[in-house]
Order: C-alpha cells, then structure tokens, then sequence
C-alpha cells in the first residue's frame, strides 16, 4: 500500500494534510530565528564575486494547497539562498507564474535564473513539479517531477531540500547541501553531554542519545543513517566508541574498555573506523572494522598524542591533531605506520596550537582551529600544506566541518557576543547563525541525505 | 608523654571505668510512691560530661573531615586533646590526626604548566610524599583524574588530561609502588575546579586529582 493510503484529499483529511505540512515545514515550531538573521560578511579573506539573481515564483496549486506550497516555497528560496550561489530576486506580485515565461522581463528585471513549480495532489500522492529557466539563454534548463512522501514522514522537509540540490546541481553543476543534517553534543545543566542531530537549516532539532555521561565527537556515517560518538562514563570507569543507528536508536560497542577512546571516524566506504586510545605515552590512532574486532595501530606517536583522524575522499590518507612535537599541529599520513607530515606550522601570528582538522569531501582541503593572538581561529589549507588561509576573524571559533557541498563549514563560535553553532560560505565568507545555543559543541556535518533505501 | 598529661590520662581512665561499673549493672529502682522525699540529686557527673563534649568535638572532626575541611578536623581533635585528655575521643585523637595527615597528603592536588604534561619540581615532591604513604600503606588503591584549563579544544584536552594522570601515575610506578594501584582518567576540561576565566583559575584548573578508592588500612 502506498504509504499515502485511500486517505489523500478527502475532505477533512485533506485540510490536515495541509496543516501537518505547514507544521512539518516549520520544524515544529522550534528554532524560527534562522530565517531572521541576518549574514554577516567577513571582510578580511574573502572576494566577493559574481553571484547570479535567481527569481523565484509562487508555486502553481489548487486553493486547498496554497499555504503549504507557499510554505514549500520558503523553505526552497531559503536553502538556495543558504546555498550563497544566488542572489535571490524578490519576485513583484504581479508576476505569477503558470503562462508562458516572458524571458524578456525577467531579463529586465535581472534575473538569470528563474524557478518556478506546480504542486499536484492526487488520490494516491503529492507531486511538485519544478523547471528552472535559464533567463539569459531564454530556454528550459532543467525540470523534474519530485514525488513528497507523506507529510507526517520525518523525511518530509528533507525531501524539498532535496528539490532545492536538485536545482542548485541543474545551475551550477555542483551539488548542494540542504538535504542534509549535522550532529553535536550539547551539554546539559548537570555536566552530562549527549549527541543531537538538526538539519543543515537549523530546524529539527533531535536528541539521539540519552547517556547523560561524556558522549562527545559525533560523527556521521557515510550513509547518514548512523553516527559514531565516543562515551566516557562519569566516572571514567568506562569508555568506548559506539555506532548508533538514527532511525531505532540503537547503539552498540564498536570498541570499549578501561582505556580512554576519543575522536571516530567512519572511513568513506563506511567499512571501518578510525579513532584514538589512550596508549603509554598518549592517545594513538587506531583503526577497527565497524563490526568490531581488534583495533590496529596506525599512527606511533610515542611521544605526545594522535587524535581526530579526518580522511581523505580517497580513503588512504589522514589528518590528524598530533603532539609529538609539543603544541598540537596537525599532521596528515599515508596509510598505516607512515610517517606523518607536518601542515600547519606556518601560521604568522599563531602561537602554535593547532587541532581538530576536518578533510574536505570533495578536494584536498583541510579546515582545523589554530590559535591566533590568543583567540581560535579557523584556518583552511591543501593537504600538502600549501595556501593557508584564515578563515574567520571573530570571537573563538572551534571544531570545523565540512558540508558536502565541499564549500560550507559548521563550527562552534561566540562570534558577536553568544556561543552557538554557525556556517560560514568558505567562498564568500558569509556567516549565519545555525543554533543558538552556549552548550553544543563539536559539529559533523553529514553527506547529502538519499531518500529512504 | 609529660608527668601530669600522663596523671590526667590516668585519671581520665579510672573515672571513666568508675563509669562503667557504676552504670551496669542497672541500679535498684525503689517502688514509686507519692510521698516519696525528692532523691538528693548527685549533680551531673564531669567525667561524663567530659566525655559528651570530647565525643561531640570527635564527631565534628569527623563531619569537617568528610567534607575535605582537614585543617578543621586537625583543629578540633587537637582541642579534645587538651580540654578533654583521658576521654576516649582524646585518645584517639592522635592517631585520627594522623589519618587525616595521610589522606590528605594522598589526595593534595598536582599542577601542570599550559598544555604542559611534565612534573613540575613542587609535583615531584607532592608525589614524594604520596609515595610515602603508600608504602607505608600497601593496601590502598587511587583513581588518578586529569584535568585541563578551559582555553585548548575540548578533544585535545581529553588526550592532555590522561597524559597528566598517566604522568604522575608513571613516576608513582617508577617509585616502586605498583602500578595496579593506580588507574588514571581524563576528564579533560569539562570539570573546573574554579569557574573563573583568568590565569589564576586556569592555573587551579590544570591539575591532577588522586581520588582514594581504597583506604586500606589508612
């Protein structure tokens, strides 16, 4: 039976389809700030360039559906314009879509994209149509028929974020980032820590865990349906890095024990992860199949701590936060016992403390916090450590992540007076608020979330 | 021991087993009757009031010591030892000190330097004294926290931490006192000692904890 059921628009059915919608794609109610805050634009390392206008009209549908397509709308037009690929034209009243697209005006008006869909609510489902014209070629670029699952379905906002990749991808070739969720740990009143889950918009916020002991480090699977977190009791009597299943809530032991565990990481094939233990001189990276079995050494520090393993796209190398040499840097390896090469050393004005490298998903970047004048900054360099540039310039800002679009990070800050959790366009340097909140900590990012298996 | 403080001890020693011979066996009661003439009342007994004051002072001491106020327990033993001498708290008095003396000096705190694991000279000679203790304590097992300042990242701070604990408890070890004693975790920076954002703070913060699992015979 499709999971829409005989039940699609009939009556009163119909009229709390719509309200579930609206309430679906209000997050609940929860973290309405988002939409109202403003970018902030760092100025010191980023030229702004040419950012094409991208007009978006009301979506097409009958009377009954109008404010949940309308709610479709702004959730599209908000992650095109968190996607900083656009510059998003305010569309006059006057122009509706649904007749033929006068290429000329919207030319005037100066747009070079304009978007525009229909939703269709059947017996059996929701579809929305969406075509997006290229303005300045006067032609159809792309369009596609995108089914909703149903709106009480978790998957429902994720599925029109992935409507607005989808558009992203037709104009620019390059995929977005809206389909997808970013994990961290909040502290509670008590000192406990647990992870949490939000979408990349900042709505949806979910508790995964609810240890109420130190779970830090989330990390992401490559499919997003799992996340890797280290647990310490709070005692310290016990530790180990578990792999939790999103959708049961279930968590299982990768590896634990006596010895202090820090820092997973799924490798991209999914297969294994990487984390770090406590050994004689400090912590060492180690890697384990994602069923368990018996860890193996990668790193040999000896001297000082291995930590935060970031792996490459190519499954082979990784960075790491390594004290070998005193003040943490961050080092990147080749494979198993390699020795380990130095990246971040040349930072003018750093006094030498660099740790939390996070590998780019898509290119041979790295982003990390290095401290600058006494305050953490974020920093992003080729792996080969070459072309270093800062980042940000304000407050303290810790733990980036790399979005799957390979241009966005999320990092914690209590930039302009409060600790929270932001992204920042590595590109233009915009900056927006993602959760306003002094406890959450650690972000990892997800890849781009597929509809459900 | 001086003549009269040994005299006072004595003493203290006849009256209070004056005491218990005088309270067991239960003496006779005499039927009660309403024209009974009030009994003369012998007054309280200052041997027994000694002891109840001396008792109350051990209790305190020990309520002071639970709570980690060793200068207070010390304070308060020391004054049943000289108001209350011959009374049981009094003679146990000493050795309680003595106890809190060892405990103490097992769970003083060691500092570290920024982003620092290494002993300091001041930690070397705490450490000194521990071992002491232990030695002389073969039986007691310690948990051995290491803690951080808030200003390095969360996850290094967790490594940095267990290099500390493992610090002090590697020199423990090398000192001949075994390892198995010991167990050493890290709670990075997520439990300050003082909530303050200054160096003063930081520098308390950064620090090893020796929390006593076991007090043996201690």
């Amino acid at each position: 039976m499709h999971p829409f059921g005989n039940r699609w628009l009939r009556g009163s059915t119909a009229t709390l389809w719509t309200s579930l919608a609206l309430l679906a794609l209000s997050g609940g109610g929860s973290q309405a700030h988002a939409q109202e805050d403003e970018g902030v634009r760092l100025g010191i390392t980023y030229r702004p360039g040419y950012v094409p206008a991208l007009a978006i009209t009301d979506i097409v549908t009958e009377a009954p559906f109008a404010a949940v397509a309308s709610a479709i709308d702004s959730v599209i037009a908000r992650d095109l314009d968190y996607s900083d690929r656009f510059e998003i034209l305010p569309v006059p009243d006057s122009l509706r879509a649904g007749s033929a697209v006068n290429y000329g005006l919207w030319n005037q008006l100066g747009a070079v994209w304009l978007l525009e869909g229909t939703l269709t609510v059947s017996d059996q489902q929701a579809i929305l149509r969406v075509g997006l014209h290229d303005v300045v070629y006067g032609s159809l670029k792309e369009v596609q028929a995108f089914t909703l699952p149903p709106v009480a379905s978790p998957d429902f906002r994720m599925a029109v974020h992935r409507v607005s990749d989808a558009v992203v991808e037709w104009a620019t070739g390059e995929p977005g980032m809206a389909a997808s969720r970013i994990a961290f740990s909040r502290r509670a009143m008590d000192g406990t820590w647990d992870i949490y889950v939000v979408d990349s918009d900042g709505r949806g916020v979910q508790r995964a865990t609810r240890r109420n002991a130190l779970v830090f480090s989330p990390a992401f699977s490559p499919d997003g349906g799992h996340i890797a977190f280290q647990y310490q009791s709070n005692s310290g009597d016990e530790s180990g890095i578990y792999d939790l299943e999103l959708e049961t809530g279930r968590a299982s032991a990768v590896t634990s024990g006596s010895l202090m565990h820090l820092t997973p990481a799924f490798t991209p094939d999914g297969s294994r992860i990487l984390f770090a233990r406590s050994a004689s001189g400090g912590t060492e990276i180690f890697e384990v199949d994602r069923s368990g079995g018996s860890p193996r050494a990668l790193t040999s520090t000896a001297v000082g701590d291995a930590l935060g393993p970031a792996i490459a796209p190519d499954g082979r190398r990784f960075a790491f936060t390594g004290s070998a040499v005193g003040a943490p840097q961050i080092y990147v390896q080749e494979d198993a016992g390699a020795r380990p090469r130095l990246i971040s050393r040349f930072v003018r004005g750093a006094d030498s403390y660099a740790t939390s490298p996070d590998w780019n998903p898509r290119d041979d970047r790295i982003v990390y916090q290095s401290r600058v004048q006494g305050q953490f900054q974020i920093v992003v360099v080729n792996a080969d450590g070459s072309e270093m540039r800062l980042l940000t310039s304000e407050g303290r800002n810790e733990d980036p992540s790399w979005a799957p679009d390979g241009r966005h990070i999320v990092f914690s800050s209590d930039r302009g007076g409060y600790h929270g959790l932001w992204v920042l366009d590595t590109v233009t340097g915009r900056a927006r608020n993602l959760l306003r909140n002094s406890e959450d900590q650690l972000p990892d990012w997800s890849n781009v979330l597929g509809s459900d298996p | 021991m001086r003549p009269t403080a040994r005299w006072t001890a004595m003493a203290g020693l006849v009256l209070f087993g004056l005491m218990a011979c005088s309270s067991n066996p239960e003496p006779e009661v005499e039927p009660a009757t309403d024209e009974a003439p009030p009994a003369a009342d012998p007054g309280p007994d200052p041997a027994e009031l000694a002891e109840a004051a001396a008792r109350s002072l051990c209790e305190q001491a020990e309520t002071a010591a639970r709570r980690g106020d060793y200068d207070g327990a010390r304070r308060l033993y020391n004054q049943a030892m000289s108001e209350y001498a011959g009374t049981e708290c009094a003679r146990s008095a000493s050795s309680e000190i003595d106890r809190i003396d060892a405990i103490e000096t097992l769970e003083d705190r060691i500092h570290f330097g920024f982003d620092r694991a290494e002993l300091t000279d001041e930690a070397v000679a705490t450490l000194n004294r521990k071992a002491d203790v232990l030695r002389r304590h073969p039986d007691v097992r310690m948990t051995i926290e290491g803690h951080c300042d808030e200003r390095g990242s969360i996850e290094y701070n967790f490594a940095l931490g267990m290099r500390r604990a493992q610090a002090a408890k590697n020199y423990l070890s090398g000192l001949g006192i075994g390892e198995d004693r010991f167990r050493a975790v890290s709670f990075g920076k997520e439990r300050p000692l003082d909530p303050g954002h200054n160096e003063r703070a930081w520098s308390q913060n950064r620090r090893d904890e020796f929390v006593i699992e076991n007090l043996g015979s201690i």
